[in-house]
């Protein structure tokens, strides 16, 4: 297994800000939105093709529904993996719609014993047409359920142990969850299944309405940076630690100095 | 969609601007992907799917749709997030319609209740409903979107020919092309 690395995740504003990245193709990673990959973009194929590693991340198969994952989405995400040559796939232990409508973002699940079912059976599902693993990502979210029968990590543990797959740990998600919910995002960290982590996430975000928001339009606050170091001093990693910037960027010399403070904090090669 | 080209140097006279390519293909549920099939086709024949399945289509309604908040939820911290999605959703329309960039509020104010239809028709939908409000340039993109497509609940793209007014001038279609023709003064 090749040593963790500092990634970026990619999108069509950052193409060319990827394509200088002179560790992107050699130590570090990628990761593109699935669902971006219908008409992939010349650039990302040419990553591809200088060596990257480059990981299909999924948004709309709604692992977490109470219906099953729909099979031509699970196909698509089957050829991204062929398409990019990656060594895993991954996506959220969420859903994103019910009842016909479209909720327009990652939702939570209920951690509930029929939420893991479903869960079960749609990874298992998803499984199936894969060649290479699945990390499933848990997600950010500003309220709980009612009656929750278990707490987040021991319901990520469960459910992996359950289906084989891997985890990929947001650690901004952590952070976000934690802050907002008055606990210790430390003690919240350590409480995950981090013996299988796939690889990492990292993102910024910022108060608002009340809540602390994981808007990966931010900088990266010092808070994630810090968690970041923890994560490293407690799991492998895998892969290593992505940086996901969805807009609103910054200079590409603002964005080089959040590379490399991931890079740091993790004890990993900068790959600017 | 994005706006239509802006006119050459000025001429006296209607100054033509080049032929609207952008825009939707369609308009229609298969923008959101396959409908969701409800529970007697999905193979729901566990109890407890069924259950979860009616908890998060009552917790999507809530968010999206108006619906009752169910039992137990923190209103504060759901009406937080759904203001969120709202938030998210105007960024989407804002991509493919960057002239509505200045609507932010009245956008989100216009979606609560209002389930998403994907981006395109969120932005057609909320042009329609505020056409007083819009400026000449969230005017103008609207003008060329209905040259090219007959408003339905499910739209048609127009064949035959259409003149509709624009600020500044006229948006003129047929066939599906637009030209976009502004009264020049001088």
């Amino acid at each position: 297994m090749t040593s963790p690395g500092v990634g970026l995740g990619w999108r069509p504003p950052l193409a060319r800000f990827a394509a200088d990245l002179p560790g992107l193709a050699g130590s570090g990673f990628a990761e593109v939105i699935a669902e971006t990959l219908h008409r992939p973009d010349p650039a990302l194929l040419e990553l591809r093709d200088r060596g990257a590693r480059i990981v299909p991340h999924g948004v709309r198969l709604s692992l977490g529904g109470a219906a099953p994952v729909e099979p031509e989405r699970v196909a698509h995400l089957a050829h991204c993996a062929e398409l990019l040559g990656a060594p895993l796939v991954s996506e959220h232990v969420a859903f994103v719609r019910a009842g016909g409508l479209e909720a327009g973002h990652l939702l939570p699940v209920p951690r509930s014993r029929a939420a893991l079912d479903a869960l079960t059976r749609n990874i298992r599902l998803t499984r199936a047409e894969l060649d290479v693993p699945l990390a499933v990502e848990p997600i950010a979210a500003l309220f709980d359920w009612p009656d929750d029968e278990y707490t987040e990590g021991d319901f990520l543990t469960e459910l992996l142990d359950r289906t084989g797959a891997l985890l990929l740990l947001d650690v901004a998600n952590v952070y976000a969850n934690a802050r907002n919910r008055g606990r210790d995002p430390v003690k919240e960290l350590e409480s995950f299944p981090l013996d299988r982590v796939a690889y990492c996430h990292v993102a910024g975000g910022g108060e608002h309405d009340g809540y602390y928001h994981d808007t990966h339009t931010h900088a990266l606050p010092e808070e994630v940076l810090a968690l970041v170091g923890e994560a490293g001093r407690r799991t492998t990693a895998g892969l290593g630690y992505l940086l996901e910037r969805d807009g609103n960027y910054p200079p590409a010399a603002a964005l080089r100095a959040e590379l490399d403070a991931i890079a740091d904090a993790a004890g990993l090669a900068r790959i600017t | 969609m994005t706006g239509p080209k802006e006119p050459g140097p000025a001429e006296s006279g209607l100054a033509e601007s080049g032929p609207e390519e952008s825009g939707p293909e369609k308009f229609g549920p298969g923008e959101l992907g396959s409908e969701e099939s409800g529970p007697t086709e999905s193979g729901l024949e566990e109890p407890g799917l069924a259950e979860l399945a009616r908890r998060q289509e009552e917790l999507v309604r809530a968010l999206v749709a108006g619906a009752r908040l169910p039992e137990g939820f923190d209103a504060a911290r759901v009406g937080a997030a759904a203001r969120a999605l709202r938030n998210k959703r105007f960024g989407e329309v804002v991509r493919v319609w960057p002239s509505l960039l200045p609507y932010r509020t009245e956008f989100c104010a216009w979606a609560e209740g209002r389930p998403t239809r994907g981006a395109e028709r969120d932005g057609w939908e909320f042009a329609r409903a505020h056409r007083s409000l819009l400026d000449d340039g969230a005017a103008t993109d609207l003008a060329v979107l209905e040259a090219r497509w007959r408003h339905a609940d499910e739209p048609r793209r127009r064949r035959g020919p259409v003149v509709r007014r624009a600020p500044g001038g006229l948006v003129l279609g047929l066939w599906g092309r637009v030209r976009v023709l502004r009264v020049r003064s001088g």
